[in-house]
């Protein structure tokens, strides 16, 4: 992908605090217009990549390009950023705090004024836009940051743990709000803890674990990596299973209850195990060939660095 | 968008945050009214204070009795003639008032001479009823102060033949108002003398022994100490053969000494209280200026905090840069800070246009002193580097603590440290040349507080410019060095640096 079609390149950048290397050689291409996952277990380098990404501290080695400038602060006007842990002035207003992050994006005041009131209009918070943030409850001066970070309708938009702290119905509301910004050609690149959220969302994703890349592209490509796994029930026995053409391994842990796990061999697919069951006349009585959850992926990815990430955290902090 | 452009936003959004806070009008009313309370209720106090009953137990035959009711009869009418001058100064016009001049100068103390003058003249009768046709319309009535001390007879229950230990011990119940000497004010007895038997002015073998509950009032007794001291040296001249006309002018006789000075060249170099102005008013303005920098510093720091703690300040440093935030916010705060000096200033000035009397003609003079002199933008230029010495502290400050707690335990020893040049006001206002003032004047986080008092002092150019250019460079020296602790420290988390890592913010590139 050149620089030009990616709205964030990062190339060999690393970020350092004396011994503690937060962020190690991450080289990584964001496409213009897609949802971009950023995973990682906690302290992985997660958020210290986004502070770069924004320009808010410098990488000790390599580069940044963002939306084709080297200088995020020269393309800040075009960026929304929504940082993981948030918080608003308490004594200023939805519209007022709206405006004023919108202004500070270079936004006409005429403008950001009545973007605001739209907004707020559409996502249910109308009634409060005068209200003080500190009568709000905690969902709803989420919902106005959230606001505050797309109101001057940003070419990239940068959220770090979008759906964190939102109920459900709003993290329904978010979802929809990202499908719409996808559907303006905007690009969206947002972290999560909750696979769900970035399987059902993301074009292609990053996984990044003790600071370095774990994995890049799609999520099919991400599932390819993933040995396949059938889970069946039968009364066959373990030996029988094993020797079906294109069977790695077969775990009976819970053959008691007649319940197998049958891990395929690379490239072997789930449909020609089951013909092979019917022609030796294996009685099934369910047959399981369900793709792999991101949600393992990440377990088998990262699963030992996100046990170490934590003891990184405390050791940085 | 530009950077000034972001800045001014910034700005705009911190003046209107304070200016629309209870703190700010709080701020801008109280301290002008504060002030003006401070200095009118001591006043309102001592002229409204209570008269206080006493009793004089004489046993040495009646004479020392006589003179204190006569000290206190004294006291009352000179109270009752300096309130007449002070009711003249203000009530009557300028035509009418030599018609007082018999009863000395319009202002200062009031001699023997001058209260039997006021006697001779008909005292408060007189006044009371010529006063009336004289004063412009509109005046108050001339209403003289009461006594301050009334003497009661002594409770019929005290023995007053007993020795004087013992009638101090039996007045005690009197003296800690657990019983009243008289059925109408002043019901309960404030002090007591007791003169022994063998007591006598010219050759005292015993000591008057004063009773008082409230040991720190000393208003009676040193009036009475005054008054018997005066009585004992004339019974001594008069011993000595004088006669009493002699005694009573050697007793009227006050000797003043005259104050000049080489810089009063225009009015022959007498120096009048307009003159002493010189000393207190830039001593005032650099109160001013020390209390409104202070004032709005700490909503800096207040401010970063919150910014802080609510993660806010990540979602603004998308927006602006770390810099242009700090510019942003010292220029919000700078604008908060002259809207309050402004404000009292209007404050003042509406309570001088509203007032009268010798007081308010001093505060015309004080003003007229300071529009005449390099003051105006000696202040605007202090207040500038004050301002951005002590704000950007602040604000470095506030970027590396997590709460006030924090800020409080670092901001303690730090107002001790700008507060310095206060402790020192004296020594420095007695010789504004002297080795102190100079010293301190070119400590630049105090040469805006010092030079500014120094100012009417005539310091040499050279000294004045060489420390404004120093502290000049000094307080952009702090700016520097606090924006790039702001940059690399507001975004941390967890506990405060260390001074070793502050140092390292400030001179490493990067954190």
């Amino acid at each position: 992908m050149s620089l030009a079609d990616s709205a964030v390149a990062f190339n060999g950048v690393s970020k350092h605090y004396g011994d503690f290397r937060a962020v190690e050689d991450l080289t990584f291409a964001v496409p213009k217009g897609a949802i971009y996952g950023f995973l990682g277990p906690n302290g992985a380098g997660k958020t210290t990549s986004l502070r770069m990404m924004l320009g808010m501290i410098r990488p000790t080695a390599g580069t940044i390009s963002l939306l084709g400038s080297d200088s995020a602060m020269g393309v800040r006007e075009r960026v929304g950023y929504l940082p993981e842990e948030r918080g608003l002035y308490r004594r200023m207003t939805p519209v007022e705090t709206i405006v004023y992050l919108a202004r500070l994006k270079g936004m006409d005041p005429a403008l950001a004024k009545k973007r605001a009131l739209d907004l707020l209009e559409r996502f249910g918070l109308a009634a409060f836009g005068n209200a003080k943030i500190e009568t709000l409850s905690k969902g709803m001066a989420q919902k106005v940051q959230i606001l505050g970070t797309i109101a001057h309708g940003p070419d990239l938009v940068i959220l770090d743990e979008p759906f964190s702290g939102l109920d459900p119905v709003n993290q329904q509301v978010l979802e929809e709000l990202i499908d719409d910004l996808r559907a303006e050609g905007r690009t969206v690149l947002f972290s999560t803890h909750v696979m769900q959220h970035a399987e059902r969302l993301c074009d292609r994703l990053v996984l990044i674990a003790r600071g370095k890349l774990a994995f890049e592209g799609t999520l099919g490509t991400a599932r390819a990596l993933m040995p396949r796994i059938i889970r069946l029930k039968t009364t066959a026995l373990t030996a029988a299973l094993a020797d079906l053409p294109g069977v790695a391994s077969v775990s009976d842990e819970d053959a008691a209850h007649g319940r197998y796990e049958l891990k395929l061999k690379d490239g072997q697919e789930g449909e020609a195990l089951l013909k092979a069951c019917f022609a030796r006349g294996i009685a099934l009585e369910s047959f399981d060939m369900s793709e792999p959850a991101l949600h393992d992926i990440f377990v088998s990815l990262v699963g030992d660095g996100a046990r170490e990430a934590d003891a990184r955290k405390d050791a940085k902090s | 968008m530009s950077a000034l452009a972001r800045i001014f936003l910034v700005a705009r959004r911190e003046y209107k945050h304070h200016a629309r806070s209870k703190g700010f009008w709080l701020t801008m009313v109280a301290v002008p009214v504060v002030a003006v309370l401070a200095g009118l209720i001591p006043q309102w106090v001592q002229e409204n204070k209570p008269a206080r009953a006493f009793v004089v137990v004489d046993q040495s035959g009646g004479a020392i009795e006589a003179a204190i009711d006569t000290a206190i009869a004294d006291d009352t009418e000179k109270r009752a003639l300096a309130a007449l001058k002070d009711y003249a100064a203000d009530n009557l016009p300028p035509e009418s008032v030599p018609m007082l001049s018999p009863l000395g100068p319009a202002r200062g103390e009031i001699t023997a001479a001058d209260l039997a003058a006021f006697r001779a003249w008909g005292g408060v009768e007189q006044a009371q009823k010529i006063l009336p046709g004289l004063a412009r319309n509109g005046s108050p009535a001339y209403e003289p102060p009461g006594p301050r001390f009334v003497r009661v007879p002594v409770p019929a229950d005290i023995d007053i033949n007993a020795d004087a230990a013992a009638v101090g011990a039996a007045l005690a119940p009197y003296l800690r108002s657990e019983k009243t000497v008289a059925d109408v004010a002043p019901a309960y007895l404030s002090g007591a003398i007791v003169v022994p038997p063998s007591y006598d002015l010219i050759k005292p073998a015993a000591a008057i022994q004063y009773w008082s509950v409230n040991i720190n009032e000393y208003d009676l007794q040193t009036l009475v100490e005054r008054a018997l001291t005066g009585a004992a040296q004339q019974a001594l001249y008069r011993e000595q053969g004088m006669s009493q006309e002699a005694v009573s002018a050697i007793a009227a006789r006050r000797v003043g000494l005259q104050g000049f000075s080489p810089d009063k060249g225009a009015s022959g170099g007498q120096v009048e209280m307009k003159d002493r102005l010189l000393n207190i008013v830039p001593l005032g303005l650099a109160l001013l200026l020390w209390m409104s920098i202070f004032t709005v510093a700490n909503l800096l720091l207040l401010g970063v905090i919150e910014e802080r703690s609510n993660k806010l300040i990540e979602v603004l440093l998308s927006s602006v840069s770390a810099e242009e935030f700090m510019a942003g916010k010292l220029l919000g705060i700078a604008g908060i800070g002259l809207t309050i000096l402004f404000a009292w200033i209007v404050v003042g000035l509406l309570i001088l246009i509203n007032g009268d009397g010798p007081t308010v003609q001093l505060a015309y003079d004080a003003i007229n002193l300071i529009l005449s002199g390099p003051y105006i933008p000696a202040f605007a230029f202090y207040f500038v580097v004050g301002y951005l010495t002590i704000a950007s502290v602040f604000l470095g400050l506030g970027s590396v603590c997590n709460s006030q707690q924090e800020a409080q335990s670092l901001l303690t020893p730090l107002v001790f440290l700008l507060m310095l040049p206060f402790f020192l006001i004296m020594p420095m206002m007695e010789d504004p040349n002297g080795a102190i003032a100079t010293t301190v004047g070119w400590i630049p986080l105090y040469t805006p507080f010092v030079m500014m008092v120094r100012l009417s002092t005539n310091p040499s150019w050279v000294e004045v410019v060489m420390s404004g250019a120093t502290t000049l460079a000094f307080s952009l020296l702090v700016l520097w060095a606090m924006a790039r602790l702001f940059r690399n420290a507001v975004l941390r988390t967890g506990q405060p640096p260390r001074l070793i890592e502050v140092w390292r913010m400030i001179t490493r590139r990067e954190a």
